[in-house]
């Protein structure tokens, strides 16, 4: 294939560029920038088109690399080129992120091929293309210590250097040896091979379980119907039982009706004669005792005591039985005396009020006394306002005033006299009186001597205030309060031995005093009264005694209580009385006792004599024979009791037939139904573990499938695994051998080429080891120079591409390949790029005149 | 009067297509729900309860799954319980209680009569075994008047034990052929009088009993037996695909799953996640079973995705991952086996962690 000419409508900085290619070298030597790699692109997107723009991919694709810088529509272009000797056109556009629509025109005629062209040229894709079409100087420079041959490996697998098969064997062989390991079992598969036969061995367990339940269920059947058997049996057992234990109440019932009908028999035998009657014995008892109480009525009605207690009554009594009305009077007289008694025995108790006017008046105040009192109390009462009435000071009355009063304590003096003389009196007159009087006395005395000190004093004071003249006081005032003064001793004279005090003044001190005094007086009248009572109290009771002592004279009863005295009098009129009656009664009694008698025996003779009883020890007899009577009358009822019962009893209860053995065990048959469900008990217990352990049976059927799934799993992965490790190897060798191993020869080719380039005679053997003739030796790639190893290196390349492309042979795109050999190897490289540029159609570029293709 | 037409209830199930913890709540559930079944047909004076077999999982149950059965029945001494055994609970050596209300069929026709006023229904039943599977048939009598209803275990069509001869049981004056065995509801007519219907089973127990479950509730005071499917499941199982093509991580899955497929919170759900996926991109349906927790009881997510692999597209590759491409699918491994070995490979060989 040759280009001719491509023309890039847009693409990258081109717009609307034409282009020319030479048929077998066209060299470029421009700037940087111009475009190379524009160009280089432009060419692959033409043949193999460009990668879709995925959304969210930040990958920076040709597609938005090479944009139209100038925007527009028809981003692409056309290239043109021959091949087989037809003329090919390839018209390709790009839009947006994946539109790309071609046409490639044969001769001029669209062909109508939806194949990407360099696919159906090359027979290569896109990145095969790209990994060998296109060199720069990167892909065959070779380091000092580089190989060539791992260069080749690398362009021929098509993988990076960074990342080779070894690396990717070693993943995969370490990914398998997860799932086995040769050794030490801790691998995936045997762990799950584990599993599953751990799981195997649960399983076989449970199963064994399993079927053990089946036997377990035949023996849960079996023993419910024998527990149901020996319910029923219990039941039949206690049925038969209840039926026996009727019987037995039966021929217990029969026999206690047989037991009483020989006692009624022997009972029979013993009275020839017949059993008396109940009625019989109990009339023949009574004649006993009815002849008993008479007799002994009889004699003891009245007896000869009685007749000596009525005699001392009589006695006693002899001038009168005391009526019940005179003992009633008795009664009252006796509770009077002793209330009187009681009343004069109970001293009275003064009252604190009583002592305190006894305390202050010795005797009663006289009327005198309290007339003298009243009236000085009085005089004093006009004198204090008249004093308050008058004005303290008058003008030019002073002398006047002194005479003017002078009279008056005159007669003060005269009346302070007069009581002390009173005063006197009544002392003397005391020792006749009582000490009341002398009190009164010193008292008046008092009173009368102190008004003459009090006169003389106010006396004396106002001759003194009347020698003073001028504004001076009142002297109407002055003898006012002269007299207040003297009323107010005088009263004082009086009150004072009494006691009372004139702190809160005259009035009051006058006020308690005749208070006291009509208190006193009345004291001293109930005292008079009381004594009266008394007095007649005493002879009520004197009389009283005298007539209950003559009372009970009269009867001759003596007693230390006068109540005791009258109980026993009554008691002696009660007794007397009944005992008079009783004899009476005896008297009339006794021949109706004695008929009585009669009759009595004849009754128990008939009764003796109808069952042939002895008279002699008839009340025992009697007693023997009741019981007897008794002791038939209940074996009688016993009899028929007992005999209706069994006939009831077995008519109830079905007696028809005996049982033919007596009451059964129920206790050996409760033990046993114990015994069978304690088993059942167990049973059940072990059924249900049996069960909760054979239900996990499912559980592990489905583990041990899931783990078997897991394994075979695990193995198929391990399997695919190793097979990929082989198919990875197996496709490096046949890699290889397709087309390393063929470079050799056709490296061949290019090995005159290289020696004119070199100068050196360049072999290599079968493991693809470069070696150079030099001085007729055979030396190591390593003896060659980089520059001269680079160059090696590209005809390896070229030797490669020749085997890879099956059908026509691309054409060469060289980016400034050369740009790190020296001028010597660049001048050779030239020489072979011109040389190789008969085989096949370089595009050469290059930004260094010295590298460019002249 | 009201019967109740049910079977297939396998108590004592394992169910152990779920996992543990949602096993052991199912199971109490499905007990729950037999035990709610009888107080409805207490409540609504049902006279009897036609068990059409299968009430137990096991040919031998366990005795405690027959005492609970024994003490729901004790519990509604009013209504009767007529036991068909089916072929699961066949061989039953646990023999229990005998309740006057329980009552059971044997390999010969066994009838039982319900009168109420002018109406007269009677119920015949029989246990399909080995030796009668055939004989059963010809031995059926039913009078033309009344109502009739039959009850039998098996499969319409099916051989053997287990087999139901449809054509035998024409012109029998039955008016109502209740069936057991098939766990979904099914009805028909056979003849001009009869009709037959499969009640399907209480409760789903696997994915492979999904949709709506109940009971049939009869009434034959009518002219013709009357039937009404009451639904009654606690929940219902459901199973849906879902097309995740073109979604490129678990909570878009999730998401698209949502779109598809309507969710109750109360059921259990089994999501196929279908469709072609990426190859390298890992499965998606842990962590959407993961998010489908808040929507629904429980929900088993497989992945039955197919990988987006095309060989072709490596022919012209020129590489070690080209030729490994064509390498693998040359061989003759599976297609899933193809497409597993290719991502290993080139996830291997792009430095990638190998999440297998």
């Amino acid at each position: 294939m040759k280009l001719i000419s491509c023309h890039i409508e847009n693409f990258g900085k081109f717009h609307r560029e034409d282009i020319t290619f030479d048929g077998r070298l066209t060299a470029f030597c421009e700037g940087n920038g111009y475009g190379k790699s524009t160009l280089s692109a432009f060419l692959k997107a033409m043949f193999y088109g460009m990668k879709a723009d995925r959304a969210n991919s930040s990958e920076f694709t040709d597609r938005r690399h090479f944009l139209p810088f100038e925007g527009g529509d028809n981003y692409g272009g056309y290239v043109e080129f021959s091949s087989e000797g037809a003329t090919y056109k390839i018209e390709r556009y790009f839009e947006g992120k994946s539109g790309d629509s071609f046409t490639l025109y044969r001769n001029g005629v669209p062909t109508g091929s939806g194949e990407e062209p360099g696919v159906q040229f090359f027979g290569i894709d896109r990145d095969s293309f790209e990994r060998t079409a296109y060199l720069t100087g990167a892909d065959i420079t070779v380091g000092a210590t580089g190989d060539i041959k791992t260069k080749l490996n690398n362009l021929a697998e098509g993988i990076g250097d960074d990342a080779d098969l070894t690396d990717a064997l070693a993943r995969l062989e370490k990914k398998a040896k997860e799932y086995k390991k040769s050794k030490s079992g801790n691998d995936l598969i045997s762990k799950e091979t584990e599993k599953v036969n751990r799981l195997a061995a649960d399983i076989e367990n449970e199963r064994r379980i399993e079927e053990g339940l089946t036997e377990k269920y035949r023996r849960e059947n079996g023993l419910a119907e024998e527990i149901g058997a020996a319910e029923r049996e219990i039941a039949e057992a206690q049925s038969e039982n209840v039926a026996v234990t009727n019987w037995e109440q039966y021929d217990r019932m029969l026999g206690e009706a047989k037991a009483a009908e020989e006692e009624i028999a022997a009972i029979q035998e013993k009275y020839p004669r017949g059993l008396p009657l109940l009625p019989e014995i109990e009339e023949a008892r009574e004649a006993l005792h009815r002849g008993e109480t008479i007799r002994a009525g009889m004699g003891h009605a009245f007896s000869e005591e009685d007749g000596e207690a009525l005699a001392a009554f009589r006695d006693e009594f002899e001038l009168g039985v005391p009526s019940a009305e005179g003992l009633r009077a008795a009664e009252a007289e006796v509770s009077a005396e002793a209330d009187l008694k009681r009343k004069l025995s109970v001293p009275r108790e003064e009252t604190e009020r009583e002592r305190e006017l006894k305390e202050k008046f010795r005797s009663a105040p006289s009327a005198e006394t309290v007339d003298t009192v009243a009236r000085t109390a009085e005089e004093y009462r006009e004198a204090e306002q008249r004093y308050n009435a008058l004005p303290d000071t008058v003008a030019g009355a002073v002398r006047a005033n002194t005479g003017k009063k002078k009279p008056l304590f005159m007669g003060l003096a005269a009346v302070s006299v007069l009581l002390i003389l009173a005063g006197i009196a009544l002392a003397c007159a005391s020792a006749a009186a009582g000490a009341a009087l002398l009190y009164a006395g010193i008292a008046v005395g008092a009173v009368g001597l102190l008004a003459l000190i009090l006169v003389g004093f106010f006396y004396l004071n106002k001759k003194t205030e009347a020698a003073g003249g001028g504004l001076a006081v009142n002297p109407e005032k002055e003898d006012m309060g002269r007299k207040k003064d003297a009323l107010y001793a005088q009263l004082q004279a009086i009150l004072l031995p009494y006691g009372y005090s004139f702190e809160s003044g005259a009035a009051y001190a006058v006020k308690t005093f005749f208070d006291d005094a009509e208190a006193y007086s009345a004291l001293l009248r109930e005292a008079r009264a009381r004594e009266e009572e008394r007095g007649a109290a005493e002879q009520e009771l004197a009389a009283l005694r005298k007539k209950l002592d003559a009372f009970f004279n009269r009867y001759g009863v003596v007693d230390e209580t006068r109540s005791g005295a009258l109980s026993r009098l009554r008691a002696d009129v009660a007794e007397y009385a009944s005992l008079e009656k009783r004899r009476e009664t005896a008297e009339k009694n006794e021949a109706s006792d004695r008929r009585k008698l009669e009759e009595n025996a004849g009754d128990i003779g008939r009764f003796c004599e109808k069952y042939g009883f002895a008279a002699e020890g008839l009340e025992e007899t009697l007693r023997a024979v009741e019981q007897d009577v008794r002791t038939a009358a209940s074996a009688k009822k016993t009899r028929l009791e007992r005999k209706e019962g069994a006939e009831k009893l077995r008519r109830e209860k079905g007696l028809t037939e005996r049982p033919q053995e007596g009451a059964r065990d129920l206790a050996a048959l409760n033990a046993r139904l114990g015994e069978l469900r304690n088993k059942q008990a167990q049973l059940s217990k072990e059924i249900g573990e049996d069960e909760f352990l054979a239900e996990k049976l499912s559980d592990h059927e489905r583990d041990r499938d899931e783990a078997n799934g897991k394994l075979k799993e695990y193995k198929k992965t391990y399997d695919l695994l190793t097979k990929t490790v082989e198919f990875l190897n197996a496709a490096d060798s046949r890699l290889k051998e397709k087309y390393i191993k063929p470079v050799k020869d056709k490296f061949t080719g290019y090995s005159l080429a290289l020696e004119r380039a070199l100068g050196e005679k360049i072999t290599v053997d079968a493991d693809f080891n470069v070696r150079f003739l030099s001085g007729g030796k055979e030396r190591d790639e390593g003896h060659l120079s980089s520059g001269q190893r680079s160059v090696v290196a590209l005809c390896f390349r070229l030797a490669l591409i020749d085997n890879m492309y099956d059908k026509e042979k691309p054409f060469l795109i060289l980016d400034d390949p050369f740009a790190s050999l020296d001028e010597e190897h660049f001048n050779r490289a030239k020489a072979l790029l011109s040389d190789l540029s008969g085989r096949m159609q370089i595009v050469y570029f290059t930004c260094h005149p010295s590298r460019a293709m002249k | 009067m009201k019967f109740i037409h049910t079977a297939d209830i396998h108590l004592g199930s394992a169910l152990n297509k779920f996992p543990k913890e949602i096993a052991d709540a199912r199971k109490a559930e499905l007990r729950d729900t037999f035990k709610r079944l009888v107080d409805y047909a207490a409540r609504e004076r049902v006279r009897a309860v036609i068990l059409a077999g299968d009430v137990f999982d096991s040919d031998a149950p366990f005795k405690k799954d027959k005492d609970f059965f024994y003490s729901v029945v004790k519990s509604a001494p009013q209504v009767d319980f007529l036991y068909l055994r089916g072929n699961h609970d066949s061989a039953s050596v646990y023999t229990g209680e005998t309740l006057p209300n329980l009552k059971t069929f044997a390999e010969t026709w066994t009838v039982y009569e319900y009168a109420e006023g002018e109406e007269r229904v009677r119920i015949a039943g029989a246990e399909l075994s080995a030796t009668n599977a055939t004989s059963v048939y010809s031995s059926l009598d039913l009078p033309k008047e009344g109502k009739n209803i039959v009850a039998l275990h098996g499969q319409i069509g099916g051989a053997g034990k287990d087999g139901v001869d449809l054509k035998r049981l024409r012109g029998k004056n039955i008016d109502y052929l209740a069936l057991g065995h098939i766990h979904r509801p099914e009805e028909g007519k056979f003849d001009d009088r009869g009709e037959y219907a499969y009640c399907g089973c209480l409760e789903g127990r696997g994915f492979d009993e999904a949709g709506e479950h109940g009971f049939l509730l009869l009434d034959t005071s009518g002219e013709k037996i009357a039937r009404t499917f009451v639904p009654f499941a606690a929940r219902t199982v459901v199973e849906a695909d879902a097309d995740i093509t073109g979604v490129k991580d678990a909570y878009g899955a999730y998401r698209r799953v949502k779109e598809l497929v309507s969710f109750q919170k109360k059921d259990i759900y089994r999501v196929n996640l279908v469709g072609e996926t990426d190859l390298e991109a890992e499965s998606y349906a842990g962590d959407v079973s993961q998010y489908l927790k808040q929507d629904c009881y429980f929900a088993d997510v497989k992945d039955k995705t197919v990988k987006k692999l095309d060989f072709h597209a490596y022919d012209n590759d020129r590489s070690l991952r080209g030729e490994f491409v064509r390498q693998v699918y040359e061989s003759d491994l599976t297609e899933e086996e193809k497409k597993r070995v290719v991502a290993y490979g080139l996830r291997a060989l792009e430095g990638r962690e190998l999440d297998v």
